[in-house]
């Protein structure tokens, strides 16, 4: 009983104290700029068209927020815009996915924006699942053995980009993968039914409109998924395809140990980057710390909504995944996790894209 | 067949009916500015589709798409502006005007665009049932022939002179890898800066490479944009035109078609292909690039048929082919539909109130845009020093629609100096702008087919079908090519053109194409060989052919067209110089540096109709004082971004 009062007290001042606070921050008659440095209709894009209006009519004041589409060089030139121009007072708003994360990991030289001292308020996982063609011989992940030795063709964008994650994770395998670049993802699909490319891969929420079918008709076998981790840092099963093993027990059965050393640190980097924290949406730096718990309420507000309403859910799911959302501080673990590479990592990394690739990073 | 005419009813009561025609006249006014497209207009929809049912937010989206394509036509003939996606249409259609003949050129084009798009609804009908076959027997390998079948049509389109035709299309080729290399992600070509990392977008390029020195020449004759001031055919001739035409508005069609469902072309092509197509299968080819009716026809047609193909990976794979469709898909998520396979089994009224909804967006876009054509032409009977200034601003603010970056403004003048020269010395723009949007897709299938297949891929029947076709392509074009240069031979003195006296700005202006294209051989050197190897064949390709027109510059009888400059200077020359008017530019282009988009306009409209016509001061501020108002009310509700100037950035106001 004791203790009840005291978590009661403990509330009350808390409420007390953070009243005001959130008093101060109000929003009424602002106009909410999030910018998105891709073009109009991509992932990250519906990302920020879908979640930008709910966040905003949560917010005090209930702002109207416009998306700004600034695309080019793989979304450099928007980050780099944002770092100049933004403005600290939350009424400037950035939506981030792999490839601005992956430039800045990646350090390239043209983009001079700060990611790491951006403020995170939502960072959302990408679960994603290997498929293959029946013709490789594997029927399922135990009998991954039967593709090593064989041509396996994937079709991939870049070296350097989203595509990464399986790339890397075939190779570690000790699978021949041999990737085919310059091919998004739309090319794809129509390339493994024609046996063009005979390995793919796909994120969760387009899993079971796209891949299923071919499941189903007998021409696609799902492999493994890459992981998730959960809420105390484990890598587990991915939670939206929890049948399928993910890739570091596919990797423990096949040699019989644990993945470790250098490649390991370079194999959660990048799957850090890739599935856990592909996509975010982020204040600038120097945002003032009731604005961030006005946004942190504001987002707390919207997760419940979505298990109160199931025609908001049903829509949640169909963008954001079956996955958890990580906001605040967990979202800011998670992309620090995945944006600052350890140099043995970075190193690592390189190097195997140097030799396999001949790409210098 | 039931379920078609089910759709159609539930499409006629009235409140879905509403939505399509609200729909329509969204796409309409998108449309009308150039530089903004179906993308755009998707945008500012999906806001209002949130919570809407999902047989008026499909009637409204897919109205709102099939008529984007019809209202930028008004821009491309009216004033040579090339928008999304007419840029093509430009060619013959501005020339048309010039005639006085823009009643009958809109008319006839959105005809052609009715016949088009209602013929792209038929194709997406038919995908109902056909569409995984037909994306499955298309691979990489027949993708890469139907390109190099596309680069063929560029025989057609050289001019008189096919080496320098061909030398135009092979720089095109090489603009066209500016960016990152498709193979590797490393950049070619982009001197540090962020902008060229991308390349040039399209629009940019039309509009330095054939806009802008079309505006010059026309503020250079000081005429009205009719260049008798005064109307010529009307818009019931255009009407014929298009329908006299039937069967070439079907061929585009389907080539748009085509193109529409293949993810990999590229929709940015259609309306260039039908051109060189048009070109190609036509006897009499002297009237093209100088208004000749089927010019416009066939890229309209062929843009609006593009989307019905367009929505077929959008709906039956769940694959969006473009910017405009990945947005459709989003919308389609918030009504609650998942697109793919399954979708059009299961909710088969709505696959067909899609199909409706197209076909009735374009017919009601393209029955008020003719209705609109008549009067609307009337604009170019305006006197020049009045259309001029906000033609220009109006390129301007295109351009920068393009990425919102410095980058496109600058680009814009640096390809204005090119297309200035270019069209000169007459070498051919069509065929530079061609290998320009064929590059990318070239490159990129040539790499993967040759990954996937080696030559394997032309043991497939339809592989070989195609491949018979690009051999008698190149067949017609290279007859073409040389009946067209005997011609040239025949008729340049006949035609009365100042005599040519001298060799060397010819030749300079070579030399200098020449040392762009060896800049971009060696450039790309000591780059991986992934990503160097196609920049290093087409320039090793390029400068070979520059080298037969220097050897021909030199030598040939100056009366030959390798010779051609249609600026001679002479006395008796009463134009004011084009530098006058590029100089305009360049001093539009530095005050919006200073003051921002906005304030520029006002200054330079207020300027140059000040200049160029002389008082009353009160009517000249009062027309720009117009022109700003429109821009700032655009601004609010579009939400555009003009370029900013150092002054705003100093006294920070938005």
């Amino acid at each position: 009983m004791r203790k009840f009062f005291k978590t009661l007290a403990l509330g009350l001042v808390a409420a007390t104290m953070a009243l005001p606070a959130m008093a101060e921050v109000d929003f009424s008659g602002k106009r909410i700029e999030l910018l998105v440095p891709y073009a109009a209709g991509g992932g990250a894009d519906l990302y920020a068209r879908f979640l930008g209006p709910l966040i905003a009519e949560r917010l005090p004041g209930k702002p109207t927020l416009i998306i700004r589409n600034v695309e080019g060089a793989g979304a450099i030139a928007g980050s780099n815009q944002f770092q100049d121009r933004a403005k600290p007072d939350g009424t400037d708003l950035i939506a981030a996915s792999a490839s601005v994360m992956l430039n800045y990991a990646f350090r390239d030289p043209r983009g001079h924006y700060k990611l790491n001292e951006w403020i995170p308020i939502i960072s959302s996982a990408q679960g994603t699942v290997i498929y293959a063609s029946p013709s490789l011989g594997a029927k399922d992940a135990s009998e991954i053995a039967n593709l090593q030795g064989k041509d396996v063709v994937m079709g991939a964008n870049n070296p350097t980009g989203g595509d990464l994650r399986v790339i890397l994770a075939m190779d570690l395998l000790g699978v021949n993968i041999r990737p085919i670049f310059g091919m998004n993802r739309g090319d794809v699909y129509p390339a493994f039914q024609r046996g063009e490319v005979n390995l793919d891969f796909s994120i969760n929420n387009a899993f079971m409109e796209q891949v299923q079918p071919l499941v189903e008709e007998g021409t696609a076998v799902p492999l493994m998924t890459l992981g998730f981790t959960d809420d105390n840092g484990e890598v587990v099963r991915d939670p939206a395809q929890p049948e399928l093993p993910h890739f570091l027990e596919v990797y423990k059965n096949l040699k019989g140990e644990e993945l470790s050393g250098p490649a390991r640190q370079a194999w959660d980097a990048v799957f850090n980057l890739n599935v856990m924290a592909t996509r975010a949406i982020l204040l600038p730096a120097g945002t003032p710390q009731d604005v961030q718990d006005a946004y942190k309420a504001a987002l707390e507000q919207l997760l419940a909504d979505f298990e109160s309403n199931p025609d908001l859910k049903k829509q949640a799911v169909e963008v954001l995944g079956t996955e958890p959302q990580a906001l605040g501080e967990a979202a800011a673990r998670n992309l620090r996790a995945a944006v600052v590479f350890s140099d043995e990592a970075y190193a690592w990394l390189k190097d195997w894209l140097k030799t396999k690739f001949d790409v210098a990073l | 067949m039931d379920m078609i005419l089910l759709a159609l009813t539930e499409l006629f009561s009235l409140h879905q009916f509403l939505f399509l025609c609200l729909g329509v006249l969204i796409g309409m006014v998108v449309g009308l500015l150039p530089g903004m497209g179906g993308t755009a207009g998707m945008a500012l929809l999906l806001p209002f589709v949130y919570g809407m049912d999902q047989a008026s937010a499909l009637a409204l989206m897919i109205g709102m798409l099939a008529t984007t394509a019809t209202g930028d036509t008004f821009p491309s003939i009216l004033m040579g502006i090339p928008g999304g996606s007419s840029s093509a249409t430009v060619l013959d259609g501005f020339p048309l005007s010039r005639k006085g003949h823009a009643a009958r050129a809109l008319s006839a084009s959105f005809t052609a665009s009715l016949m088009g798009g209602v013929f792209g609804a038929l194709v997406l009908t038919a995908c109902v049932y056909i569409a995984r076959p037909l994306i499955l027997a298309i691979g990489m390998g027949e993708q890469l022939l139907l390109i190099l079948l596309a680069l063929t049509m560029v025989g057609s389109l050289t001019g008189a002179s096919p080496f320098k035709g061909m030398a135009a299309c092979g720089i095109g080729l090489l603009i066209g890898t500016i960016g990152s290399a498709p193979a590797t992600g490393e950049l070619r070509y982009t001197f540090g800066s962020v902008y060229l990392s991308d390349g040039i977008p399209l629009v940019v390029l039309a509009l330095g490479i054939f806009a802008v020195p079309e505006i010059v020449s026309l503020m250079r004759q000081r005429s009205a944009i009719a260049e008798d001031a005064k109307l010529g055919a009307g818009f019931m001739d255009g009407i014929i035109d298009a329908v006299r035409n039937w069967w070439l508005v079907l061929r585009v069609s389907v080539l748009g078609a085509i193109i529409g469902i293949l993810p990999g072309v590229g929709a940015s092509t259609a309306d260039w292909l039908a051109y060189g197509h048009v070109v190609q299968t036509s006897k009499d080819r002297s009237g093209f690039g100088k208004g000749d009716i089927r010019g416009v026809i066939a890229p309209e047609a062929a843009n609006n048929a593009v989307r019905g193909g367009d929505l077929v990976p959008t709906l039956f794979f769940g694959i969006p082919g473009s910017g405009s469709m990945a947005l459709l898909l989003g919308a389609f998520i918030l009504i609650g539909l998942e697109p793919g396979a399954r979708m059009v089994r299961e909710h088969m009224d709505l696959t067909f109130l899609i199909i409706w909804s197209l076909a009735l967006g374009n017919i009601f876009g393209a029955t008020l845009c003719i209705l609109l054509a008549g009067p609307i032409a009337r604009l170019t009977l305006i006197p020049y020093a009045f259309m001029a200034p906000l033609i220009v601003v109006l390129m301007v603010f295109t351009a920068y629609q393009a990425t919102l970056s410095w980058g496109d403004i600058v680009a814009l003048l640096l390809l204005t100096v090119v297309g200035l020269y270019m069209k000169r010395f007459e070498w051919s723009r069509p065929a530079l702008v061609v290998g320009f949007v064929l590059s990318p897709g070239l490159e990129a299938s040539l790499y993967q087919t040759t990954q996937v297949y080696g030559l394997s891929f032309l043991q497939r029947p339809q592989a070989i079908l195609i491949a018979v076709m690009v051999l008698a392509s190149i067949a017609v074009g290279m007859k073409i090519m040389f009946t067209q240069r005997r011609k040239a031979a025949t008729t340049a003195n006949a035609a009365g053109a100042k005599p040519i006296t001298t060799r060397v700005p010819q030749l300079a202006f070579t030399g200098v194409v020449t040392l762009v294209a060896a800049f971009a051989l060696i450039d790309v050197l000591d780059s991986g060989t992934l990503t160097r190897i196609y920049p290093v064949g087409v320039a090793a390709v390029t400068l070979g052919l520059l080298a037969i027109i220097i050897l021909q510059q030199c030598f040939a009888s100056l009366s030959d067209p390798v010779l051609a400059d249609t600026e001679v200077p002479d006395a008796s020359d009463l134009q004011p110089s084009k530098y006058i008017y590029l100089g305009w530019l360049v001093g539009f282009v530095a005050a919006i540096y200073l003051l921002g988009f906005t304030l520029a306009t006002a200054l330079f409209v207020a300027a140059f109709i000040t200049v160029e016509c002389g008082p009353p001061l009160r009517r000249n501020l009062a027309i720009a004082l117009a022109a700003v108002l429109v821009l700032t009310t655009l601004s609010y509700f579009l939400y555009l971004e003009y370029p900013e100037g150092l002054l705003s950035e100093i006294l920070n106001f938005p």
